[in-house]
């Protein structure tokens, strides 16, 4: 396996355990929320505001669980503007597009985490500092970056959109 | 300024041309708006994501896709569609009819247009082909009856404009019942009168309607665990024992109840493969949201909603004229923006407006999600048109095709619902 895979299969791994994880984060505390407020008459203090640090990570690290499936929403009808022979450099020029959109959002958002955790910005309720939540989306950003680098470098590593799927199977069988 | 605009528009282009996402074509814009039209100050765009996710009430959203989910993935949908078959099955177009009933079930687990239509779609998509309705009838008919999603309670956008208004959410969920029975009354008849030859299955022996009423009671029966997520759900709501976040919190764990529990057709190794599933789709909505989001932020800074509304104002002498003057407002957003972020810029704005030509304000609601609603089905952006062509494979004129004639019957049953306002509140106190 080249560096480029072993990557990418690092990265879905820890995103896809990110995500499991922080579902956890959002549902168990609700569910405890309510079971103890119908039983005993009164909810947990900031349950929601814990839940909604898992809702953050589960819709940060979802990006990297759809890039890695080809599911981001993408919209195709000017996909025969260009002749069909031109594809191969256009998907590397869009990944490495997309790599440089992330990569300058992971900077922007580095420098919101910083301002943050120098202002010792806190939850209102929980008294949690922000900066190690909003971590999380500077992270996101960055390894959808990479992600997205490495898609550009190396054609045989990309997803195959989900629009796509079934068509390409189909003229697989058939050939 | 126009150069600008034209620079924007001209950016979103050559994004799209190069096969860029949503996200991407959307997060640009969001820079290059706020770079240029606020100080050059790109951080504020992280900074407006931060804000739109780190919402108490968006957390019903992840929860009710992910109990939606699990009922998909487990047999409740399967379950409530096959109901929705045996009750129509006897009735000509029945399967076409049984598309839009089960919408109508399934609507009241998910609160999401997209939700619904790919729950339904993934059984009725190929049940309908294979039964010889045409593809752009089956897609339309999907993507209109998707729409329920967002108009049976639970209803994620009728959450957010309850939030922004300070109007009840659950008075906004028991005026939402009316205006969907309307809907499925036009789109069944349309249904049934569009495909009147495909004959029912039945004959007048009494053999026949034994057989009949047999096959109902046994899917009744198979059903009602299913049927009982939402009665819980909502009846939960209504009693005002739950908040709606709640509600999906216990809709999830209902879901995992009766799926790993009850119905036993669902391995526990599936929560997984499902959380998963979730996760992808949340992965791709959810930054769309946030660059929507921030975007509108920005929009609503710079006063933009507010000079249009104002303009409304100096042209409208009349509530009649107000709410033809909203309602194209509302469509025309609704086919560039997303549901969420229209409501969350347009409810605040226009209800004050509503309010003083004695419109009330849960009617409005759910006169704003109606309208809103067929931006799910208009062309370019509409999201059940790119789900849809995602989902079943098929190519955007193609579904373009097949929901225009829903489009014209959802305009129809809004106009109903603007002219009788008892639809909506006959149920509000």
């Amino acid at each position: 396996m080249n560096v480029g895979a072993t990557i990418l299969s690092a990265l879905k791994r820890f995103e896809r355990m990110a995500c499991g994880v922080a579902f956890l984060v959002m549902a168990a505390p609700l569910m405890a929320d309510v079971a103890r407020r119908l039983i005993v008459g009164s909810g947990i203090l900031g349950a929601p505001q814990v839940a909604v640090v898992g809702m953050i990570a589960v819709a940060m690290f979802g990006i990297g669980v759809a890039a890695d499936e080809g599911a981001h929403l993408r919209p195709r009808f000017l996909d025969g503007v260009f002749p069909k022979r031109w594809k191969p450099t256009i998907e590397t020029i869009a990944h490495a597009l997309t790599a440089l959109f992330f990569a300058g959002l992971a900077l922007i958002a580095f420098a919101v985490v910083d301002e943050t955790r120098r202002l010792e910005d806190v939850n209102s309720v929980l008294r949690w500092p922000l900066w190690p939540v909003q971590a999380i989306i500077f992270l996101a950003f960055l390894l959808n970056a990479v992600r997205y680098a490495i898609y550009a470098v190396s054609p045989e590593l990309r997803p195959i959109e989900e629009a796509d799927r079934v068509p390409e199977a189909l003229e697989e069988a058939r050939a | 300024m126009a150069v600008e605009i034209a620079l924007l528009i001209t950016l979103i282009g050559v994004l799209m041309l190069l096969r860029q996402p949503v996200l991407v074509a959307l997060g640009a814009a969001a820079l290059f708006s706020y770079m240029v039209w606020n100080d050059g100050e790109a951080k504020y765009v992280v900074y407006d994501i931060w804000e739109a996710v780190n919402q108490e009430i968006l957390l019903a959203i992840p929860l009710f896709i992910l109990a939606a989910a699990i009922m998909s993935r487990g047999t409740i949908a399967k379950r409530l569609i096959d109901l929705a078959v045996e009750i129509t099955r006897p009735v000509p177009g029945g399967l076409a009819i049984a598309t839009v009933v089960s919408c109508a079930f399934f609507a009241a687990i998910s609160g999401s247009a997209t939700v619904t239509l790919l729950a339904v779609g993934s059984v009725m998509h190929k049940a309908l082909t294979e039964n010889g309705y045409s593809t752009e009838f089956s897609i339309g008919a999907l993507c209109a009856g998707g729409v329920l999603g967002i108009i049976i309670p639970p209803s994620i956008p009728l959450i957010l404009y309850g939030v922004m208004t300070d109007t009840s959410i659950t008075d906004l969920f028991k005026a939402g019942l009316g205006p969907a029975a309307v809907m499925v009354g036009i789109l069944a008849v349309f249904a049934m009168a569009t495909n009147f030859s495909r004959r029912g299955d039945w004959t007048l022996s009494p053999a026949s309607w034994i057989a009949a009423l047999r096959r109902v009671s046994r899917a009744s029966w198979r059903a009602v665990f299913a049927l009982s997520v939402p009665v819980v759900m909502l009846g939960g709501i209504y009693q005002g024992v739950f908040t709606a976040t709640e509600a999906a919190a216990v809709a999830v764990a209902l879901a995992l109840i009766v799926e790993l529990v009850v119905h036993r057709e669902m391995r526990p190794s599936e929560v997984w493969t499902v959380t998963m599933e979730t996760a992808k789709l949340l992965g791709s909505l959810f930054p769309v949201l946030m660059f929507a989001v921030s975007l509108n932020i920005l929009l609503t800074f710079e006063q933009a909603p507010q000079q249009i509304v104002a303009l409304m104002e100096t042209m409208i002498d009349n509530k009649w004229q107000f709410l033809i003057a909203a309602n194209v407002l509302m469509l025309v957003v609704g086919m560039v923006i997303d549901i969420g972020s229209a409501v969350l810029i347009l409810s605040p704005l226009l209800l004050p407006i509503a309010r003083s030509y004695g419109i009330d304000p849960t009617h409005f609601g759910i006169i704003m999600i109606v309208n809103l609603g067929i931006g799910y089905l208009t062309p370019p952006m509409g999201l059940n048109l790119i789900v849809a062509m995602a989902a079943f494979r098929e190519d955007f004129w193609t579904v373009c095709r097949g929901v225009l004639p829903f489009i014209v019957l959802m305009l129809a049953a809004l106009a109903i619902v603007v002219l009788f306002p008892q639809i909506t509140l006959f149920m509000v106190s």
